[in-house]
């Protein structure tokens, strides 16, 4: 007997004597469904993270309506910057919350932590919670969150953990609507966070920044006004909307404008940033209604520098 | 149930079984060969929606192979209990003959694609182009697997004192 077919014998023997385990089939197909389910979820997720970084390219932050090329319908982009985990996650979180008072969005508040394992119950959960899941995911964590009951149908309950080890993370807020067999994935907001140990304190100027013990102080969560000298000049139609960066793409702060018969005030709410070496430069950039942009230098220093 | 979910339930009842054997061969660990098996289902539940699947069943094997191999590299497989100890504990007519099955421990020394390249030739007796669509790899390969293979399982066949009358790589 060949060695061929000595194996050729003794693996039809083992198959043979192997014992009967199989699925049933309700069982796989169910499971294939819903894995087939969570995979859109996920695809659409990506096709929404290259939207956004397309628009992160540039040095502006921009508020990119990125969800209006996701089905069913979109929503806007926004950002903001956080320093650290746990209270700070809160305190952004209501941040946003103030932010979007006005804005009809949802109220985000940071309670416990509800973690799912790993994608087979990840995906089983969004299958059965269909059009009542919220989620919030942050890279490659997913958060979760539930649904308030008997408050506002927009205003949900986002849980949250340590952030992300490096530092930094996308956080996308889902809802998922289901439609006969097909799932539809809106995507509601999207934030870039960032994490820093401590909250840094802003020394700002208007450049050219001198003399320096005249530059105010700005610290996180800090309101001061400041004239936008040039916005007088330059500008003649209705100012829309004020920008801060700090380096590529750290949004600050935004302003909401005090419109004077003679003079432009921006009113500015500093969150905390992450800053790093080599990126103390503030950068205001106002936007007016007919698309122009003009851009406005501070540096920015941390208060122990 | 939708055409396309009937089809899907053919496939499976056609596969199942020799999925399950192929892959508690590949993992030599039933438990591990189950997930493995619903899996594979899943994956080519999955790729059977987006595009047509020439033959599905060498999809799920391919899926079955490339996971095996997945899972080594994690570090995450472990073979708790050898295929001959789960077969004492599922006593069969052919249990006597089972434990004397010198090739299910050779498999074991044998890395997962050449694993799989010996069991698609003598357990599911494809031919070389059939093993070679089937994992996705060329025929000159599958070729080479084969022959390294019968080369390594060899001497274990020797060292166990069975060694094969007129063995020819």
């Amino acid at each position: 007997m060949s060695i061929e077919e000595r194996i050729r014998s003794e693996l039809h023997v083992a198959g043979d004597a192997m014992p009967e385990r199989t699925h049933g089939f309700p069982q796989t197909l169910t499971r294939a469904k819903r894995s087939l389910r969570a995979r859109r979820v996920m695809s659409i997720g990506a096709v929404a993270t290259a939207a956004v970084m397309s628009v992160w390219g540039g040095s502006l932050l921009l508020e990119a309506p990125v969800g209006r090329t996701l089905p069913p319908s979109g929503g806007a982009e926004s950002s903001f910057t956080i320093d650290e985990a746990d209270r700070r996650v809160e305190a952004f979180v209501n941040a946003i919350m103030d932010e979007d008072r006005d804005g009809s969005w949802a109220m985000l508040t940071s309670r416990s932590q509800e973690r799912i394992g790993g994608q087979q119950n990840w995906a089983q959960t969004v299958a059965e919670l269909r059009s009542e899941i919220f989620w919030i995911e942050a890279d490659a964590t997913r958060l979760w969150t539930t649904r308030l009951p008997g408050r506002d149908r927009e205003t949900f309950l986002a849980t949250f953990t340590a952030p992300p080890q490096d530092g930094s993370a996308l956080l996308e807020v889902f809802t998922l609507e289901e439609d006969s067999e097909e799932l539809a994935i809106d995507l509601k907001r999207r934030y870039d966070i960032s994490f820093t140990p401590e909250a840094p304190v802003f020394m700002a100027c208007q450049t050219p920044c001198e003399p320096e013990e005249q530059w105010p102080t700005i610290r996180a969560g800090d309101t001061f006004s400041f004239l936008l000298e040039r916005m007088q000049e330059t500008f003649t139609t209705t100012i829309d909307d004020v920008w801060f960066t700090v380096g590529d793409n750290d949004w600050v702060g935004k302003a909401r404008l005090i419109e004077g018969a003679k003079e432009v005030r921006a009113q500015v709410t500093f969150e905390p940033v992450h800053v790093n070496p080599g990126q103390n430069v503030l950068t205001i950039t106002v936007e007016t209604s007919d698309g122009s942009l003009e851009t406005y230098g501070y540096r920015a220093i941390y208060e122990d520098d | 149930m939708t055409d396309r979910d009937e089809a899907f339930r053919e496939f499976f009842e056609a596969e199942q079984r020799s999925l399950q054997r192929f892959a508690t061969f590949m993992t030599s660990e039933p438990d591990a060969a189950y997930d493995l098996v619903q899996e594979a289902f899943v994956k080519t539940y999955r790729a059977w929606t987006k595009t047509r699947i020439d033959d599905p069943g060498m999809y799920a094997r391919r899926v079955i192979v490339n996971d095996v191999r997945d899972r080594s590299r994690r570090r995450k497989v472990r073979l708790l209990r050898p295929l001959a100890d789960i077969t004492r504990d599922h006593p069969s007519p052919a249990e006597g003959i089972v434990d004397s099955i010198i090739v299910v421990d050779a498999l074991k020394r044998l890395s997962a694609l050449r694993r799989a390249v010996v069991v698609l030739r003598f357990y599911e007796d494809m031919t070389e182009q059939q093993i070679a669509d089937t994992l996705d790899r060329p025929l000159g390969t599958v070729k080479s697997d084969l022959h390294r293979a019968l080369n390594a399982l060899r001497p274990i066949f020797q060292e166990a004192g069975t060694s094969p009358v007129g063995g020819d790589a």
